[in-house]
């Protein structure tokens, strides 16, 4: 009996991913300088974009976005995350972004239905 | 090897993520953990993993069957700059959840989150 999707189409494809976060990053908060009225709107503009895109790939996925932006004030951050999921069909991706005022890290975990 | 699936298309009542209790644990972790505790680099860095694998331990012990968890934990230094986190998810409202907790003291803030995402 054949498969009813073949392997690449429902697996998670980090390259793809990656592609869609940076073009959303650029999108979104690209050339501009650290505002703080505006990095509400910022960080949910990009996360609805990513989401928008992945949801264009039409793959069988749930997607959790998550979108961090700081200041660049000589702080420090760490962020760890943990997941219990089926490491042959799941899978995330995480992009570092920073200009001269301010980083940007955004992940992406797809978990297939 | 590889187990078919026992497909069951929504949780029991009885079974479903219960979000106060998942964040009353969160707040006891987070509370007890970083009290007093005051930011430094190179600790923070294996604290964070540390912290996200003991999370998922004692989620993942509170029993809730046939959900998928993700915790993401994030530690920043207090110095007074802005920060914005936002997260968005394309799932199955009536079954899949979250729940997040953040702490914060004079020198560092801690937040974390678990997803919860209900396997069929």
């Amino acid at each position: 009996m054949d498969d009813f999707q073949s392997a690449e189409e429902t697996a998670f494809v980090i390259d793809e991913v990656t592609t869609i976060i940076k073009e959303a990053v650029e999108g979104a908060i690209g050339g501009n300088t650290y505002q703080h009225n505006k990095v509400n709107q910022w960080t949910s503009n990009v996360v609805e974009q990513c989401l928008n895109q992945l949801t264009k790939l039409g793959k069988p996925f749930k997607y959790i976005v998550t979108c961090v932006i700081m200041q660049k004030n000589g702080a420090g951050l760490h962020t760890a995350s943990s997941c219990y999921w089926d490491n042959t069909t799941d899978g995330s991706c995480t992009i570092r972004w920073e200009n001269k005022t301010m980083y940007c890290i955004v992940s992406v975990f797809g978990l297939a239905i | 090897m590889k187990l078919e699936n026992t497909y069951r298309l929504e949780p029991k009542d009885t079974n479903k993520f219960q979000t106060e209790q998942v964040e009353g644990l969160l707040k006891d972790i987070l509370e007890s953990r970083f009290e007093n505790m005051e930011y430094d680099a190179t600790k923070c860095a294996a604290l964070s993993k540390d912290l996200s694998k003991f999370i998922h331990t004692r989620v993942r012990c509170l029993g809730f069957p046939r959900y998928k968890y993700i915790i993401h934990v994030t530690i920043i230094q207090n110095k007074g700059q802005s920060l914005q986190i936002s997260s968005r998810y394309l799932w199955n409202a009536d079954h899949d959840r979250y729940a997040t907790y953040t702490f914060n003291n004079a020198n560092l803030i801690v937040t974390a989150q678990v997803y919860a995402v209900y396997f069929e």
